[in-house]
């Protein structure tokens, strides 16, 4: 056997495995998905229908034809040639009126066209190459060298032997050890290359056979459709199991949200019960009720902005994540009159992020890092998303988000400890981070995390220190001053620090004269320096720009009241 | 004489045993790369199929409108501007998500809505939900129209030239990206 003859032989082999293969992938397919109510009554036409449905590819699934699928489409395509041959419509007729609607692709057997010619005419040069080889095979064994119908016979008369007894030849006897070796290598495999002796065709054989003889094995045992879904059976207790403790979850959540419901009830005009319910409502997966407790909400408290990006968050879970053109217009709105609304800017990232346009994402999110407290819950997360949106972008973001000192790990770490544990731990970090500062005082953001690690420690004097600091290290922002008073107010220190936080107001003053909440705490402020006509007057300008609906109206009334 | 056979085996064998199959695999392993490079890049899709509708005029099956059931929904009405004709339904995942797209599309192009296969109150619950960027909306209950379209599943899009030509027909959800790389370039090629 010549060696290209061999190949030929290799590649036969493998044309008949994937010949069987395919009859057993055949065999295994269910043949037919057509139900009964399809069938139409004449079995000549039902027939023909059947064939015609062979024909015909379905578009959804692409491999099938209509008559194997149970698409959708492939159903109305079954109809429709059922009712055209109801019509009386001949099979080519058929054919043509729906390739003119869904063009050469519907047709499993391809029509030869400039697009498939290399389709149909492959095989047939395939054919006439193969002959062409074996062929010119032939001559230039005829014309070989003078030996060559010697070595001819030689070969043919060792493959006769080794055909009646190949393992002999391993084993050699007399005669075959005239061979010098050749021979037995056709048994043990020891050849060195392509093209060497005869007994080479049976390996490929063997080898050949052995795969199909295994794959057909595999699949008796594995792979028969008439066989259950092994794994599934297996896993039947445990998905039990899940289901049980699922449902007992459900019921608590169904009864929270059953009593939430109760106390709306109740009391229909408290808000705390509406958002109670829409928060029960969220754990239990009631989008619908959430979306009406809130819309409730919203209209008690008249267009409240956190309300509003409750809504809009709820409208786009109950829509699957997708930040729907209604919870946009509801961010849009939010962010308008406070731009620095957390829950709307991560919406409105998150919109972005859906829209691909991951620059705008980045940057949103990074203003919501930039206004969120550094131990807000949704940092972490935001960071992730932050990276997220980078990566997808190809953006580089600053390596801002690794600071010295004790971060929100840290301290959630120290919640764990004792408290003398805990104390002495951050007390450490925080004298760190003391002496850092002490040599760069521009670091805003330590200064935040000083000032932060020492409310923690319950120093508010210390914390209102760091927080002035900060406020000083940037003059020029407005928030980080606004922030700084009110942190000196709420900790009720403003008597002790009224110094320094009257140059924070006479500074936050020309940057923004106008601002709300820095109108309140100027007021405040004259009130502790005994300027009770400032103050007065600093108020009422306020409660005149206050919307009419603010709930803060009555207690900035009943202040001026106490003047 | 053996030794003989074993040179001469050497000589031819190696070569065109081992050559001619490798190049035949080459050949095909080259196709399977491009197919798939073409894949990958997204310049091929074989979820996208050509429509025969191409450079045709668009089909006229009249369906009725959304809105009270009474109108027909003709797009001769709109003609002499691109139109961008949207089958979608209310059961249909990917035509949720995209809705965005449509609504920013919209505030430049006429959008003409086709509910397949759909009830009509369902179609109303999910154009309040996900919001409405469609000039009109067809219903297409049974399928005909679509049938007629050759649309083989939901969302499909297909840009109309401003004489009632199909110029462009886009199977599956309309993204950021889909809109500004091919539907937005085939409204500007119909102006």
């Amino acid at each position: 056997m010549k060696p290209v003859l061999r190949s030929c032989g290799v590649m036969f082999l493998l044309a008949a495995g994937i010949f069987v293969g395919g009859i057993f992938g055949g065999i295994t397919t269910p043949a037919m998905a057509i139900t009964a109510e399809e069938m139409l009554d004449d079995p000549t036409l039902e027939s023909r229908a059947r064939e015609l449905s062979k024909q015909l590819r379905c578009l959804v699934c692409q491999n099938q034809s209509i008559d194997d699928s149970d698409a959708e489409l492939a159903r109305d395509l079954r109809r429709e040639v059922r009712g055209q041959l109801m019509t009386g419509a001949t099979d080519s007729e058929i054919i043509e009126t729906l390739r003119g609607k869904y063009g050469d692709y519907l047709l499993l057997n391809p029509p030869i066209s400039s697009g498939t010619y290399i389709l149909w005419l492959a095989p047939l040069a395939v054919l006439i190459g193969g002959a062409g080889l074996v062929l010119a095979a032939r001559r230039t064994r005829r014309t070989g060298a003078a030996t060559g119908q010697a070595q001819e016979q030689s070969q043919e008369q060792s493959q006769e032997q080794s055909q009646e007894q190949p393992h002999e030849a391993v084993a050699g006897s007399d005669d075959q050890a005239s061979r010098s070796g050749f021979g037995a290598g056709s048994g043990s495999g020891s050849g060195s290359g392509f093209g060497f002796g005869s007994g080479f065709g049976y390996i490929y054989f063997a080898g050949g056979a052995l795969v199909l003889a295994a794959s057909l094995g595999l699949y008796l045992m594995l792979g028969r459709a008439d066989l259950g879904d092994q794994p599934l059976a297996q896993r039947q207790a445990e998905i039990e199991t899940a289901a049980k403790a699922q449902n007992q979850q459900a019921e608590t959540l169904a009864a929270a949200l059953a009593r939430a419901k109760q106390q709306t009830i109740d009391e229909p005009t408290n808000v705390g019960n509406w958002l109670r319910l829409a928060q029960a409502a969220a754990m239990a997966d009631d989008n619908q009720t959430e979306i009406r407790a809130l819309t409730t909400a919203r209209e008690m408290t008249g267009d409240d902005v956190t309300v509003k990006s409750m809504l809009a968050e709820a409208l786009s879970r109950a829509a699957g994540g997708q930040i729907t053109v209604p919870a946009r217009t509801l961010i849009a709105s939010v962010l308008a009159s406070s731009p620095d609304e957390p829950r709307a800017l991560y919406l409105a990232g998150l919109a972005a992020y859906q829209d691909e346009d991951y620059a705008r994402a980045v940057s949103i999110w990074q203003r919501l890092r930039t206004v969120s407290v550094d131990d807000a819950p949704w940092m972490s997360l935001l960071d992730d998303n932050i990276a997220d949106a980078a990566a997808a972008g190809g953006i580089d973001i600053p390596e801002a988000q690794s600071r010295p000192g004790p971060d929100e790990a840290d301290i959630a770490a120290a919640a764990e400890m004792s408290d003398e544990d805990r104390t002495a731990m951050i007390e450490g970090m925080v004298s760190g981070l003391a002496e850092k500062l002490a040599e760069n005082p521009d670091d805003v953001e330590g200064w935040r995390r000083l000032g932060r690690a020492y409310e923690v420690l319950g120093r508010p004097e210390d914390a209102a220190s760091a927080l002035i600091s900060a406020a000083n290290a940037v003059p020029q922002d407005i928030d980080q001053q606004v922030t700084t008073l009110q942190m000196i107010v709420t900790s009720g220190l403003g008597r002790q620090y009224i110094t320094p936080a009257s140059r924070l107001i006479e500074r936050a003053t020309l940057l923004a004269p106008d601002r709300l909440d820095l109108l309140f705490l100027r007021g405040h402020f004259a009130k502790l320096e005994g300027r009770t006509d400032k103050a007065r007057e600093l108020w009422q300008r306020l409660l005149g720009q206050l919307p009419s609906d603010s709930p803060y109206i009555d207690d900035l009334k009943a202040a001026i009241a106490a003047l | 004489m053996t030794e003989q056979s074993t040179n001469e085996a050497r000589r031819t064998g190696p070569k065109l045993s081992f050559i001619l199959p490798l190049i035949g695999f080459l050949i095909l392993a080259g196709f399977a790369a491009a197919a798939l490079f073409a894949t990958l890049s997204g310049s091929r899709n074989p979820a996208q199929l050509p429509s025969v509708l191409i450079s045709k005029p668009a089909p006229a099956t009249p369906v009725p409108l959304l809105d009270n059931g009474l109108g027909t929904l003709d797009l001769a009405d709109f003609a002499g501007e691109p139109l961008l004709v949207n089958f979608f339904a209310s059961w249909c995942a990917p035509c949720r998500a995209e809705a965005p797209a449509l609504a920013l599309l919209a505030e430049g192009v006429t959008v003409i809505g086709i509910a397949y296969k759909d009830k009509p109150a369902d179609t109303s619950a999910f154009l309040t939900q996900f919001g409405n960027p469609f000039s009109a909306i067809g219903v297409d209950r049974d399928g005909r129209l679509g049938f007629a379209w050759g649309v083989y599943g939901v969302p499909e899009s297909y840009v109309i030239g401003s004489d009632g030509t199909v110029l462009l027909r886009h199977a599956g959800p309309i993204d950021r990206r889909v809109l500004d790389e091919v539907v937005m370039p085939a409204i500007k090629d119909a102006r």
